[in-house]
């Protein structure tokens, strides 16, 4: 069964009487447990495509099956439910709220889940433990380097157990070496079984990947397995 | 999202604001402690007349000179001269009433020895402490016989006697008034105030020395009387015979074309409701405008946060709240905050009206009540919440509304 199945799928935006098209006719099948890397230039629309995927944006063409369920016209609350329960962001800017502790940076997603206080707590630890965060657990997140910041983000991403994780840029923020450790990391999850597509527009991040999409000006230029998966090498 | 996670998550973003939180809300208490106050200070003085209303008892009827100009505006009884001695004879006559006692009233010095003294001077009769109950601490009260024949007499109240004599006995003592030279007859109890006049401070003299000797007048200031029977009946009666006594052409009966001015009790107890809810509309006039100030700070203050934490409501959206979830998060937070408000302004309200009462009771008038008001709190925390419903409604619809994408890259 393919997690994401997209035909056609298409995206307009209307900016009073000019039609601005950010993807035009996307077709592309991802299964369960692929680490897929989107990449392109700025403009090829692989952002709006990331955006599609994880229910954050709405496609104007085609269809897109998630699970085999169709996401056009599900109303707004169906959306919010798929993000809650199906998916976790990682972003370029890490977006955690500075004046909140890890644990309650990693909790987040769970405060609109139901779940009952313990419960969160054990989630949220074992995510905190996944990304090697458990001795900065307590700690306000703007006391943190970037690099641990994106590790809480990917404790945040992983902590409602998603059907995919979604990281768009992780590592656009980070220096080099630091980048790599958090390659490494996603690269690791991926090997746990998690489903993970990162959008980049750097090769190297990009080989980290068992799947290469290449995306210009909206549409697919080249769709390539990536047998020689890199390895940065930090914890092997 | 359950609501202890809504409370939660407001109360934490409040507190990462504190002194903004608590500026935000400071129009709130003001006006919420502002009305508690005036509430407070209302009722414990409709309390406080209504009391001594009904210690005199409700068939006192009072009968004032008046200009008998309808357009002259109110009869002011120190200026009009209208009522005379003659008339008290003419209500004795009528048996309408069965204690009457007529009153003049003016300050003037009074000296004993060196002590000179700026002293209301009551003028009055045997029958005034039948009709004002007040007991003697010394000697005896005027009697007829000093109304009669003009008596230099005085009976003087406890806190003069005690400026004027010290701890030695006044009874017997002269007091000069207007070099004129009176014997204390009597002291009266001590008696606290009546109508925000202090008593203690009083000196009675017979009111035909006072109208003869003392001011040079044949009028009274007012009569006094207990009606027997209805009081209204015997009011209107009343002002048929003094129409008839005062030679008056009005024939329709007009009140406002009388030279004389007759009510009761019930006409001060009504007085005070009327000016009770007269402060009423007023204090909620003043509520409202201060507390629509107090909203609109909200509201401002909510708008900018929202406009703050555009990404971190882009973020919570990609993590799965929906509209309402968000919605309700900035609801919760303004309602809050308000509440807070109403919170402070109940209890700084509450403090100060006891201040102010203990104030009025140490210095002022003995016999006050400090009165707070439940509904009115009550009330605070209901219009709090409704403050904060909206004016936080537009701002929490903002963020709702906004787009996770555009949020998110927000800088």
């Amino acid at each position: 069964m393919n997690l994401f199945s997209l035909k056609e799928v298409s995206r307009d935006y209307l900016n009073g009487e000019v039609v601005t098209s950010a993807l035009r006719g996307v077709s592309v099948e991802v299964k369960k447990g692929e680490f897929l890397a989107i990449m392109g230039p700025s403009g090829s629309g692989k952002s709006t495509l990331m955006h599609i995927l994880g229910f954050l944006d709405s496609h104007t063409g085609g269809t897109y099956l998630f699970d085999g369920r169709d996401v056009a016209g599900m109303t707004d609350d169906e959306l919010a439910k798929l993000r809650q329960d199906q998916v976790g962001f990682v972003f370029q800017a890490f977006n955690l709220l500075s004046k909140s502790t890890v644990a309650q940076n990693v909790m987040l997603p769970l405060v609109y889940g139901g779940l009952t206080v313990k419960e969160r707590h054990t989630r949220a630890d074992n995510a905190i433990s996944a990304v090697g965060m458990e001795h900065r657990r307590n700690h306000y997140s703007n006391q943190l380097s970037g690099g641990e910041k994106q590790r809480v983000a990917i404790a945040r991403a992983l902590v409602n157990n998603p059907s995919v994780i979604f990281a768009d840029e992780p590592t656009g923020n980070l220096d080099t070496k630091t980048g790599t450790q958090i390659l490494d990391l996603l690269a690791e999850l991926h090997d746990e079984g998690h489903t993970i597509v990162m959008v980049t527009h750097e090769e190297e991040a990009a080989e980290y990947a068992s799947r290469i999409l290449k995306l210009r000006d909206g549409k697919m230029e080249s769709d390539t397995q990536n047998v020689n998966r890199r390895r940065g090498g930090y914890k092997k | 999202m359950q609501y202890r996670d809504l409370f939660t998550t407001a109360s934490e973003s409040l507190l990462r604001t504190k002194s903004r939180s608590l500026l935000t809300i400071l129009g709130i208490v003001i006006g919420i402690g502002a009305v508690i106050l005036m509430l407070s200070i209302g009722q414990g003085a409709e309390r406080f007349i209504l009391n001594q209303v009904a210690d005199l008892g409700a068939d006192l009827v009072f009968v004032e000179p008046a200009s008998g100009d309808p357009t002259s505006g109110p009869p002011n009884p120190f200026i009009e001269q209208t009522v005379t001695l003659d008339d008290v004879t003419a209500m004795e006559r009528s048996g309408l009433f069965s204690t009457i006692s007529a009153t003049l009233l003016t300050t003037l010095p009074v000296t004993v020895g060196e002590i000179n003294e700026f002293t209301q001077l009551q003028g009055t009769d045997e029958n005034y402490l039948d009709l004002f109950p007040g007991d003697l601490q010394y000697g005896t009260n005027l009697d007829e016989s000093d109304v009669e024949g003009y008596a230099k007499v005085a009976v003087i109240g406890s806190e003069i006697s005690e400026t004027f004599f010290g701890d030695a006995d006044p009874v017997g003592q002269k007091i000069k008034i207007k070099s004129m030279s009176f014997r204390v007859v009597g002291v009266m109890e001590e008696q606290g105030s009546r109508f925000f006049q202090n008593l203690d401070k009083q000196i009675s003299i017979p009111i035909t020395t006072m109208q003869r000797d003392v001011m040079g007048v044949d009028s009274v200031a007012w009569i006094t009387a207990r009606a027997i029977g209805d009081v209204d009946e015997v009011k209107e009666e009343f002002r048929w015979l003094m129409r008839d006594a005062h030679d008056l052409d009005n024939p329709e009966g007009d009140p406002s074309k009388d030279d004389f001015f007759v009510s009761s009790q019930d006409d001060a107890t009504e007085m005070v409701g009327v000016v009770g809810g007269v402060l009423t509309v007023l204090l909620s006039s003043i509520a409202a405008i201060s507390l629509l100030v107090g909203g609109i700070g909200i509201m401002n203050i909510m708008l900018v946060s929202v406009t703050e934490r555009t990404r971190e409501i882009g973020l919570r959206k990609a993590v799965g709240a929906t509209y309402k979830e968000i919605m309700l998060q900035f609801l919760v937070e303004s309602v809050l905050l308000t509440l807070l408000g109403g919170l402070l302004g109940v209890l700084g309200g509450v403090t100060i009206s006891y201040l102010v009462g203990w104030v009025l009771i140490e210095y002022f008038v003995a016999d006050w009540t400090i009165v707070i008001p439940p509904n009115a709190i009550a009330l605070a925390a209901i219009v709090s919440t409704i403050v904060g419903l909206v004016f936080g409604i537009y701002p929490a619809r903002n963020a709702a509304r906004l787009n996770p994408i555009d949020a998110l890259r927000y800088e």
